[in-house]
């Protein structure tokens, strides 16, 4: 000591300041202290925002985007995601092409105007030569990087309606000598407009005034249209629709049985236990997609039925016995614990030790097994929808959206990659946060052992 | 006088792997009201499972258990537990893990008020329910605002007094203790020990007390059965046993105490 | 003659998810050579975190400071021996492992050797016993093996963290016995970790008393258990029961809470001595001939009465 202490701190001390915040309760409530680490956690809390912002998108979307998902717009067929395209209307013709034709062309060049209907070349004739009419996307670098040949021709004009977009194409039309070798060729870069005959636009029921304008405004399909001209957005709300049906309420129902069944068998024990579970293996050995094509056999659905409920019925009957597994695991290891006896001598039921006792205290790892059951089950009707055992038009769900789009990937590829991202998207939220849980109650319950 | 609880002949037997084996031999046991029975043995010697056939969390295979002279069924069915819980209540090893994490004090010391009142089928307040338990809280030298606490804000020796108030609230004539002060520090000990003591001046409590801490249970006993392998051995005064050990086994273990004598 | 562990002013930080729990606030230790060094105190006092700190053995957040410190070759054994094995490999294996890794015994001779261990801890056919697996064993036996593994090192020093907290008392009797023996045998110093004064009273040279993370009181075993010089000791040992107590003390109260260690004297809130100074400031390690406590009862400007009572 550098200072000497002087001699009246040596008098008796009565009460002692007591240091500890004895008052404040620093561990509580186990929710609140769960939700404490999940909000701190960046990833569980971004998955969170994500499962609502989806919640939100398929029981609200609708509203918003008043569009029907089933309704076919022929003037839009597989359209990239657009705010509203103007479209040049095509009139019935006045004049036929051989009218037009007539006038000799020095150089290749368009007869009319390049629409998404029709493109038409004409180019200098020659006598003794044929020709051959290439298209490509991009610029062309020489003669063997033409592009995709349309037609060989000894005509001096083609007119060009194979699935036209509306963008830039590079047409070469190229002179053949007489063993069929390019003599010559020439570009030309053309710039397609969308465009749509005056009969379609009035059948899609788009009101083109009498005037005769050149040009009429499309609706808008933000995220575009698939191969029948339906809005993507809106069928992705319905899908969505199904998908959350699926998701949360076959999960649900199955977690809820599988709870109970495992509570019911884990408290029990002995003989009751060993039925129990051996049924449960059996449950967990049949094979989920026979299972599933047997019951819509049952249900009497034939190929190309809705078969929504059936899938539902399938998801509860086989997916409970996981839950059921793990719940008995857990009741088995708390049935040991003192305060099970202490309510036995109290006097208190089996009914009453399970549903006071036991469950609250399994009910965090039940709530962390329905965070993932949600996406998985989200995922299993994709699945069947994407192979055909799922939902059948005009219902609609993101895995069929996924397998509608299959087929024009690789032209139209926005088709397949949206319902593919809401898919991914939902599944890995839903990961995400149950991960997160899982991890706060972890920690909270591990504190509370020791 | 009658004794409180009369144990004859006692035998549990359990089957472990395909075999059988003898837990308890031959258990013969009295209880005097108000009187503290120390069961002293190994781990392993059955005093545990002798505590809890005598509570009904196992049942018997063969003899006789009376409390007041009325038999005891030897397998307890819910029903039973509930006409028994004015009798016999117990505590136990680990203080935490005898309260369930997920309930308030409060809630754990209401229980057995709300179960003992729904098995005789009277209604009591809630705020009769709250104010007995917050006295008994508040005999365990707790405070009434930890009724809202969660067990495990709580040290060990604070646990075990809760489990002490919850076992105690609907007044048992008969209170088994299964190693209560085992897993608690010497000075927390002391505490607890001193507690069962008054609690059973005051109420005239029996206790049926199991530790192997000889030195504790010379200060906290009348008498004492020492038990080996299912059997006991040797049972009597405390004095006797401790001071004039006749049996092998018992002077092993006297011997090996430090700080008995 | 130098001691042969000698550790001034250690200090051990470990961050939970609480905070840091400041576990060692400034322990100094030292052991000569085949001296049994007891640390008394109660869970939460920093006693096995000293002996972890000492062996390094703390998680790598730890945070430790010792301002000075001469280690021996040293080596442990733990409260729950099942967990010091491994329970897939046999105990003559793990025990032949060190022997062969860092003694480059070759295999003929590592068995030989552990043989020869095992029986020295009073096991009955070591030969067989040697190829059993840990769940054959009893646990005192086990724990017999782990002094074993532990001696295959030829440590100076052996540390032993509550060895017979999980055995019966006649086992443990049998386990320290043992321990005496070996240290007689091996002029091997022991540094025991305990909760139980009584066990402490019948073996140990010297007893440290700890108390929220610091030494409180040391001095000779006698000397502690005949006059305790700090309140904390006093009121230990009036809390044991003996032959002729009528009544336990118990100290009320409980101890600080480490995430925010007191200031002054850990001890303040729970002493019947306590004066204004108390709550003030730390007391130093005040010496009254060969004893030391960390109380301000023994300096000099206190009322006399306050030690001797």
């Amino acid at each position: 000591m550098t200072t000497p202490p002087d001699s009246t701190l040596f008098e008796p001390l009565l009460a002692c300041p007591s240091a500890a915040t004895d008052g404040e309760d620093v561990v509580g409530n186990l929710w609140r202290d769960v939700w404490q680490d999940v909000s701190h956690n960046p990833s569980a809390l971004a998955g969170l925002l994500l499962i609502v912002l989806l919640v939100f998108f398929c029981s609200l979307g609708d509203k918003l985007w008043q569009k029907n998902p089933a309704e076919f717009d022929l003037a839009q067929i597989s359209q990239m995601p657009n705010t509203g395209l103007k479209t040049t209307v095509i009139y019935p013709a006045t004049q036929t092409v051989a009218e037009q034709r007539r006038n000799p062309v020095k150089k290749l060049q368009l007869l009319q105007p390049a629409t998404t209907e029709s493109v038409q070349l004409i180019w200098p004739a020659a006598a003794h030569n044929s020709f051959r009419v290439y298209r490509h996307e991009l610029k062309p670098s020489g003669i063997y990087d033409l592009g995709m040949p349309l037609n060989k021709t000894t005509d001096n004009f083609y007119n060009d309606q194979l699935q036209l977009e509306n963008r830039r194409y590079f047409y070469s039309v190229a002179r053949l000598d007489a063993h069929g070798n390019i003599d010559a060729y020439d570009t030309l870069a053309v710039d397609v407009a969308h465009a749509t005959p005056l009969a379609i636009l009035q059948q899609a029921g788009i009101h083109v005034t009498d005037n005769q304008p050149a040009s009429v405004l499309l609706p808008a399909h933000p995220l575009g249209t698939d191969k029948l001209g339906r809005d993507v957005l809106a069928r992705l709300i319905a899908g969505g629709k199904t998908s959350m049906l699926i998701g949360f309420s076959a999960p649900l129902v199955f977690v809820f049985f599988g709870a109970m069944y495992g509570a019911i068998a884990g408290y029990r024990g002995g003989r009751i236990d060993t039925v129990m579970m051996a049924f449960a293996d059996f449950v967990i050995a049949l094979p989920f997609l026979l299972f599933m094509m047997l019951l819509r056999i049952a249900l009497g659905m034939g190929p190309g039925s809705n078969s929504l409920m059936a899938l539902l019925v399938a998801l509860v009957l086989l997916g409970w016995p996981n839950t059921a597994r793990l719940v008995r695991a857990q009741v088995l290891q708390l049935r040991s614990m003192a305060y099970i006896d202490a309510a036995r001598l109290q006097g208190a039921s089996g009914q009453y030790i399970v549903m006071k006792h036991l469950l609250p205290n399994v009910l965090p790892g039940i709530l962390v097994t329905l965070s993932f059951a949600i996406p998985s089950a989200i995922f299993t009707e994709a699945f069947l929808s994407f192979i055909g055992l799922g939902v059948v038009p005009p219902a609609t769900s993101w895995g069929s959206m996924c397998n509608d789009g299959l087929s024009s990937f690789l032209i139209h590829p926005h088709e397949l990659l949206f319902p593919a991202f809401f898919i991914s998207i939902t599944v890995m939220a839903f990961n995400l946060f149950g991960d997160g849980l899982r991890d706060a109650l972890d920690v909270k319950m591990r504190e509370a052992r020791t | 006088m009658n004794a409180l609880l009369r144990i004859e002949n006692l035998c549990k037997y359990f089957s472990q792997h395909g075999e059988t084996v003898l837990a308890l031999d031959n258990i013969s046991l009295s209880i005097q009201p108000g009187e503290i029975v120390g069961l002293a043995g190994e781990s392993g010697s059955g005093k545990s499972t002798l505590a809890r056939c005598v509570a009904g969390l196992h049942s018997r295979d063969s003899g006789e258990m009376y409390f007041n002279d009325a038999l005891l069924p030897a397998r307890f069915r819910a029903q039973d537990f509930a006409r028994q819980a004015q009798n016999i209540q117990m505590i136990f090893q680990d203080p935490l893990s005898s309260l369930n994490p997920r309930l308030t004090i409060g809630d754990i010391l209401m229980e057995p008020l709300r179960l003992s009142a729904r098995a005789k089928q009277i209604r009591l307040s809630p705020q009769q329910q709250q104010s007995l338990a917050q006295e008994w809280l508040i005999r365990m030298g707790l405070r009434a605002s930890d009724m809202s606490r969660y067990p495990h804000s709580f040290s060990g020796g604070q646990l075990q007094r809760i489990g002490i108030a919850r076992a105690l609230i609907n007044r048992p004539g008969l209170l088994i203790c299964d190693e209560p002060i085992s897993a608690l520090d010497v000075s927390v000990q002391a505490q607890i020990v001193n507690l069962l003591k008054d609690l059973r001046d005051e109420f005239g409590l029996a206790l049926l007390f199991i530790g192997h801490d000889l030195a504790m249970m010379r200060y906290l006993c009348d008498r004492i059965a020492v038990m080996y392998r299912g059997a006991i051995v040797e049972q009597g005064a405390t004095q006797d046993i401790l001071d004039h050990p006749q049996h092998g086994y018992t002077k092993k273990l006297v011997n090996s105490t430090p700080g008995i004598h | 003659m130098t001691p042969l562990l000698d550790i001034q002013h250690l200090r051990v930080s470990l961050p939970t998810p609480r905070g840091v729990v400041q576990a060692v606030r400034d322990v100094s230790l030292h052991i000569d050579r085949g001296e049994m060094l007891a640390i008394v105190g109660e869970s939460g006092c920093g006693k096995s975190v000293t002996a972890q700190a000492l062996m390094q053995l703390l998680p790598s957040t730890a945070r430790i400071d010792c301002q000075r410190a001469s280690r021996p070759s040293m080596a442990m054994i733990f409260q729950n021996p099942m967990a010091t094995f491994n329970p897939t490999l046999s105990i003559g294996y793990q025990i032949a492992e060190p022997l062969r890794v860092h003694r480059a015994f070759n295999r003929h001779d590592a068995e030989t050797e552990t043989v020869r261990l095992l029986s020295r801890m009073g096991i009955e056919n070591a030969q067989q016993r040697a190829r059993q697996y840990p769940h054959q064993f009893s646990g005192g036996m086990l724990q017999r093996a782990a002094i074993a593994m532990a001696l295959a090192m030829q440590p100076e020093l052996l540390i032993a963290d509550e060895p017979t907290t999980a055995l019966d008392v006649s086992t443990q009797a049998e386990v320290m016995n043992l321990l005496a023996e070996l240290r007689s045998e091996q002029q091997l110093a022991l540094l025991f970790i305990s909760h139980d004064l009584g066990l402490v009273s019948r073996h140990a040279d010297r007893v440290a008393v700890m108390y929220a993370g610091e030494i409180v009181e040391t001095a000779s075993t006698h000397a502690v258990l005949q006059q305790p010089l700090h309140p904390y000791t006093r009121a230990l040992i009036a809390s044991l029961p003996s032959a002729r107590s009528t009544r336990l003390q118990s100290i009320d109260g409980s101890p600080p809470d480490l995430l925010h260690p007191p200031v002054a004297c850990a001890f303040c809130e729970r002493c019947s001595q306590r004066m204004q100074i108390c709550a003030r400031q730390t007391p130093p390690l005040l010496a009254r001939d060969t004893q030391a406590a960390r109380c301000w009862l023994l300096h000099p400007l206190a009322p006399a009465s306050g030690a001797d009572t």
